[in-house]
């Protein structure tokens, strides 16, 4: 983390002009490194359904930190544009679009309890992109030739609508040991 | 008072005998003046020069809008840089046939635009001297939208065909005729990726445990048979990048962890050839990344472009140096220091004159000179996002 932010530090002077300013810091690799449409890195589950399992309330999640800002817990795989900058939050999409029911998931530390939860990172589909927020860490990601760990694609299918507009951070668990 | 009458007479005749004079001086330049003519438009030369660069604006904020920028990089100024565009739709692929002499763009239109409606998948073929539409072949709305990786199209059988990679997640190729201008029909390749063009008439594709699946074209574009490889690379531990520099029939694919695998792809069935390492003494930590991190130029040197501190996780982050090297010989020649940190590497041009392109992180696109390893300039042709510059491959 050091190294990286190292080198964060040495090229942030660099990003500051054009489409760099509209995202944050972290953020930055999601457009410059990646520019990725879709959804997360660090999968450690393949294809899964928004729907399918138990999914924990809200409410037995403890929280805490900012979910309009990249270094938010949940937001640890994420990469695309964030819902919550964009009419949704961390896990409902923005009036009007659609959740893709297909994705891939990662798992993030909560700081609050410790433990590991499964993230869901479903995209929102069907209008064109929000264009806020833009995040993207690609630990664990892999090439597009093996899907269920890469972000580079566009997960917006399954859905009326190929087109992407935002990605939510769903808690679908908590990771086993 | 006479003469006060005659004073005023003769300045109002003075006064006529000029306007007169100037009447007949207007009108002698109106027959003269030859008004600039209405409607014309500007034309490109059928044969590019090889130092031309199509330049993707992948718009990524604004992704119906992406374009192909038809540029002079070596021009000084942006009214000679930019010589014309062609639209690009919804993270559209882009490849050319110097052959056949033709741009092609395969590309996503909805029938409610920006909300959606109907999808339907085009290949566009654009003329490149009126850059009009010469042609356009409706394909299954099936193609893969993403980042643009170069192995997502390609031309087959000495360009009779084209390829599209399609992705539903279920894979599959739709092959076009180039000829016939016709869709001849899907090929499946699951757990496979991508294509890359092999010998006569085959392509090869990555599949996701490491092996590699050729698809071999009968003269009609259809499937004639396959060839599967045994596991090629470790795709979890040491990846190889989706698009390899590919060389005299040898496509070099490099690895997150900056090996090189090599790959024979001038037959039918494709050869692995022996491994090698981008790194030396010295080079610890050192790793290829980006959005585009390897291209070949038309003389066979390969390019990598390569950043510090690199480990699990980088492989998307910017390069701020390209290391030159003889492919087939996998000997590094040269480091050139980067005038800024870049995301995607490209050449075009030949011997002295050849170039070298890397699309920077602010998003423009700096042009060097190969015979000298030196920074031209910054080409900031007025796209958002120019993710693939497209040259000499």
């Amino acid at each position: 983390m050091n190294t990286t932010d190292n080198l964060m530090d040495k090229l942030v002077e660099r990003f500051s002009r054009g489409v760099a300013r509209r995202t944050s810091r972290r953020g930055l690799f999601g457009l410059l490194g990646a520019g990725v449409v879709g959804a997360a890195s660090m999968p450690l589950l393949p294809v899964a359904r928004a729907a399918g399992g138990a999914q924990p309330k809200a409410a037995d999640v403890p929280d805490s930190g900012d979910d309009l800002s990249c270094d938010y817990w949940r937001y640890c795989a994420i990469d695309g544009f964030l819902c919550t900058c964009c009419g949704g939050s961390v896990n409902t999409c923005p009036p009007g679009t659609e959740m893709s029911p297909i994705t891939w998931i990662g798992t993030c530390t909560n700081p609050v309890d410790g433990k590991n939860y499964v993230i869901s990172y479903n995209d929102c589909c069907g209008k064109s992109g929000c264009g806020n927020c833009l995040c993207n860490t690609n630990q664990g990601d892999r090439p597009m030739y093996n899907p269920p760990k890469s972000n580079d694609i566009n997960w917006c299918l399954g859905t009326e609508s190929t087109i992407y507009n935002c990605s939510t951070a769903i808690v679908v668990g908590v990771a086993v040991e | 008072m006479n003469t006060g009458i005659t004073m005023i007479m003769r300045k109002i005749m003075q006064k006529i005998a000029w306007l007169s004079l100037l009447s007949l001086t207007a009108t002698t330049a109106a027959a003269e003046f030859e008004p600039e003519a209405v409607g014309k438009v500007e034309t490109l030369p059928a044969t590019y020069p090889d130092h031309w660069v199509m330049v993707h604006d992948f718009s990524f904020f604004h992704m119906m809008e992406g374009e192909i920028i038809i540029t002079d990089p070596l021009a000084e100024h942006l009214g000679s840089q930019y010589k014309g565009m062609i639209p690009a739709s919804f993270t559209a692929a882009y490849a050319r046939s110097k052959k056949r002499n033709e741009h092609y763009v395969a590309e996503s239109f909805f029938a409610r635009g920006t909300r959606g409606g109907e999808r339907t998948d085009v290949l566009t073929i654009w003329d490149p001297a009126t850059l009009e539409v010469s042609g356009e072949v409706i394909i299954p709305p099936k193609r893969i939208t993403g980042m643009p990786k170069t192995t997502m199209i390609g031309l087959i059988g000495d360009d009779r065909f084209l390829g599209v990679y399609n992705f539903t997640p279920g894979q599959s190729v739709s092959i076009v005729d180039l000829e016939k201008r016709t869709f001849v029909g899907e090929i499946p390749t699951a757990g496979c990726a991508f294509l890359i063009p092999n010998g006569k008439r085959s392509f090869t594709s990555i599949c996701s445990n490491g092996s590699m699946l050729t698809s071999h074209l009968d003269r009609e574009g259809k499937l004639a048979g396959t060839t599967k490889t045994p596991v090629l690379f470790d795709p979890d531990n040491d990846p190889i990048f989706e698009a390899p520099a590919t060389a005299d029939g040898v496509a070099y694919f490099p690895t997150f962890w900056g090996n090189v695998m090599p790959v024979d792809v001038s037959g039918k069935d494709i050869e692995v050839q022996g491994t090698w390492s981008l790194l030396g003494d010295g080079d610890e930590g050192w790793r290829p990344g980006g959005i585009r991190p390897a291209v070949a130029d038309a003389d066979g040197m390969g390019y990598f472009l390569m950043h510090p501190e690199g480990g699990e996780g980088s492989h998307k982050n910017p390069g701020s140096e390209v290391w030159v090297y003889d492919l087939a010989a996998g000997k590094r020649l040269a480091k050139i220091e980067l005038e800024n940190w870049g995301l995607t590497v490209a050449t075009s041009g030949r011997g002295d004159d050849r170039l070298m392109f890397v699309t920077n992180v602010d998003m423009g696109v700096d042009v060097y000179r190969l015979s000298t390893n030196e920074f031209v300039h910054t080409l900031n042709l007025g796209g958002t996002t120019p993710f693939m510059v497209h040259g000499a491959e």
